[in-house]
């Protein structure tokens, strides 16, 4: 029996079943792990920070989008910034500034841009340098992890020593300031998970983490370079931000090339001595560049009408 | 191949079921006069006219025109403007079927020259059975200066959810190795090239087989095999001859202009019927599937059966369709009514139910730059597609919008669901249309 009003569509009627929401969600989930030992390392004061950055990413969204008149939240994107941001604050800062670099990363990096998929940085990041420049003082106060007693580079090099060493220790860092620098594992296993569903191309994943790594042996020899790469938020970025597929670049070419600066970058604001946020301010400075790229790098079409 | 998709073939036995099956005809054809490009066939048959299976109903007119033949025997109630499956109107020839199958075929072939074999391909009225539809006697036939070095035989079917071409070369190769033949001698080319993915492995022995076996005394030419890439559009023929041959095929070319000719397995099969058996184009193999089908299959269906009749025979009862999309789930068109009927170009029939079918609504794009990953002719589909919604001929140009084979490799990936293809393939028609009116 066919119907007497049948769908008529255009064609393709079949589509692939990652959409823009299903790939926000994996990412949440990717990022839960992470905030779990953040909440396990630094206590209930985690959950506060997550919780405000979060609520005041949608909330401003939401605002924004009711004075423009559009549909107040359409996409899953303002919670992932809230996550990421939270990530790469300390859970010692005061809740206001979080909400201040919630406010900025969305309604100034974001809205003001024309919404998800025209901003140039990444919001978080943005949010991140905002708090980080504005208001330094908020990352004076330190704030130890309760758990471990060494760091991360320290238990894993007595690991391979032969020593005993405690699982907690293997796990957390000490050293952590920021929730994105407390377990390295928890990052790994997320960004596993991401390159399995094939949201993040590991090529430019293993060309980062290749380029961050040969420059920091070039920067400060080898002993050095581990504890940069497990107990800095180098690591978060490179996964979870730097992959980012709205302020990265399009074709592969231009991809590596944006890989391996934000590595040069990344090691050489380590170098000359930025101890916070050397990644996110490379990270940032190479979004800037990457519509340029987009525009230069333009592929030679083998079907192109002869001239 | 740069880009492209690879498929999970959701009918995986169907592509290894070995039998084309036979559809119960219904009692009453509807021929539509158009089945090819080109102008419609003129209708030479009358009200009340007895017609023989195999006989002319229409002639073709101009050069790439082609006659059409009654797929039945019986008398002819009457012609009838309807709409066709690719939302054009034309005459459709309405013939009651008598069930007694009386046959008037071609006349025998005495000589196989380049001649006769081409006029009996004009004759027949064959066409590119791929879904072209462009007739195969003004393919073979090239431009002045111009000759035909090498037949292609194209089976690459890469599109989700046909499989007719591969059922056809596994029973009938032998015919499809001497049809590539005919279509060699009709050309005058000196090689004959099989396309064919290495994974259908029952299709590339049944044609070594027939390689092997098949004699046609008015030619020597071995035919070669080649292997190509697994992905979707392989099959689209200029990425098919960039790959195989080396040859590319630039945009506002055809393949004549390198001395090629690319074929369709059922073209050539159709070409053998038409010199060897001397039977005339009426019928075709078309894949039949669908969530709503409760035998799907691949079927020999003649020209001219309502899909109403095909869902009747072959559905499920308590699963009414919602949704008929022919010639493919990526690159077909979605149908109107189930009154439209098969021709020559159907080449699969898909029938969903509802639950299948679910709106999907189109979001931003983020930039992902996945469309870019897949585009077989490497643009960018994303900067295009804002240079399509801001109208600006000019970037669309730069950008290459004439190059897109509206494959639909940008859509299908898209993770924001953005209708890339189809604002490609509507403004290609608008600029073109707007250029012509100045």
């Amino acid at each position: 029996m066919i119907n007497t009003k049948l769908d008529v569509s255009f064609s393709p009627h079949y589509t692939k079943s990652l959409s823009t929401n299903r790939i926000m969600l994996i990412m949440m989930c990717c990022l839960l792990p992470l905030i779990i030992c953040g909440v396990v390392a630094f206590g209930v004061e985690t959950l506060y920070l997550v919780l405000t950055c979060v609520c005041s990413c949608v909330i401003a969204e939401m605002g924004v989008n009711l004075i423009q008149k559009k549909q107040p939240i359409s996409d899953l994107s303002p919670i992932i910034t809230g996550l990421v941001l939270s990530c790469l604050l300390s859970p010692a800062i005061h809740l206001h500034y979080a909400f201040a670099a919630s406010l900025f990363a969305i309604v100034i990096i974001k809205m003001i841009f024309g919404g998800i998929g025209k901003n140039i940085i990444n919001p978080a990041a943005g949010g991140m340098l905002f708090v980080l420049l504005g208001f330094s003082k908020a990352f004076e106060q330190g704030f130890k992890g309760n758990i471990s007693a060494k760091t991360t580079t320290e238990s894993w090099g007595a690991l391979f020593d032969g020593q005993k060493v405690k699982f907690v220790d293997l796990l957390f860092n000490s050293n952590a300031q920021t929730i994105c620098s407390v377990c390295f594992l928890a990052i790994v296993v997320g960004a596993i998970v991401l390159i399995c569903f094939k949201v993040i191309d590991w090529k430019i994943v293993v060309l980062m983490l290749a380029s961050f790594t040969v420059f920091c042996f070039a920067f400060f020899g080898i002993s050095k370079t581990p504890s940069l790469l497990f107990q800095t938020e180098v690591l978060f970025v490179i996964f979870f931000m730097a992959t980012d597929i709205v302020t990265s670049p399009n074709s592969l070419f231009a991809k590596m090339i944006y890989a391996v600066l934000i590595g040069f970058l990344s090691s050489l604001f380590l170098w000359l001595g930025l101890e916070i946020g050397a990644a996110i301010i490379s990270l940032i400075l190479i979004d800037l560049i990457v519509p340029i790229l987009d525009l230069f790098i333009v592929r030679i079409r083998p079907f192109k009408e002869k001239a | 191949m740069f880009g492209g998709i690879r498929f999970l073939k959701h009918n995986k036995e169907m592509m290894l079921k070995n039998k084309i099956l036979s559809l119960e005809d219904p009692k009453v054809f509807e021929v539509p006069v158009v089945q090819h490009v080109g102008k419609p066939a003129i209708v030479c048959v009358a009200q009340n006219d007895r017609v023989l299976r195999g006989q002319l109903i229409a002639k073709a007119v101009g050069r790439i025109s082609s006659n059409i033949y009654s797929p039945i025997s019986g008398k002819v109630l009457g012609i009838y403007e309807k709409t066709i499956s690719d939302g054009r109107t034309c005459e459709h020839v309405v013939i009651q079927n008598d069930l007694l199958y009386e046959e008037v075929f071609l006349p025998e072939i005495k000589q196989f020259s380049q001649q006769n074999v081409l006029i009996r391909i004009l004759d027949a009225g064959i066409v590119g059975m791929s879904g072209s539809g462009y007739s195969t006697f003004a393919k073979l036939i090239p431009a002045l200066g111009k000759r035909i070095e090498t037949i292609v035989i194209n089976c690459a079917e890469c599109e989700e959810d046909i499989f007719s071409d591969s059922a056809i070369l596994r029973e009938h190769a032998n015919q499809i190795v001497d049809g590539s033949k005919y279509l060699a001698i009709a050309s005058g080319a000196k090689r004959i090239i099989f396309a064919i993915q290495k994974t259908k492995k029952q299709e590339i022995s049944a044609i070594k087989n027939a390689i092997e076996t098949s004699i046609v005394s008015a030619i020597r030419i071995t035919p070669e095999i080649v292997f190509i890439s697994e992905k979707y559009p392989i099959g689209a023929e200029r990425l098919l001859l960039k790959d195989i041959l080396n040859v590319t095929v630039r945009t506002g070319e055809y393949p004549i202009a390198y001395g090629i000719c690319v074929n369709n397995p059922q073209t050539a099969n159709a070409v053998f019927e038409a010199v060897c058996l001397n039977k005339p184009l009426f019928e075709r193999v078309v894949t039949i599937c669908g969530t709503a089908v409760a035998k799907p299959g691949i079927y020999l269906v003649k020209n001219g059966v309502r899909f109403e009749h095909i869902d009747e025979m072959l559905n499920k009862k308590d699963k009414p369709v919602s949704k008929i999309i022919i010639n493919g789930l990526i690159t077909g068109s979605s149908q109107m009514c189930g009154a439209n009927v098969t021709t020559k170009v159907v080449s699969s029939i898909n029938f969903k139910t509802i639950e299948k079918t679910r709106k999907q609504k189109e979001m931003v794009c983020i930039s992902c730059g996945k469309c870019a990953e897949v585009c077989p002719m490497r643009l960018v589909p994303d900067m295009l597609d804002v240079a399509v919604i801001n109208d600006d001929a000019s970037l669309c140009k730069k950008l290459g919008l004439y190059e897109c084979n509206l494959c639909g490799c940008c859509s299908y990936v898209c993770p924001s669901r953005r209708k890339m293809v189809q604002r490609f393939s509507t403004s290609k028609v608008l600029i073109n249309e707007r250029q012509e009116n100045k």
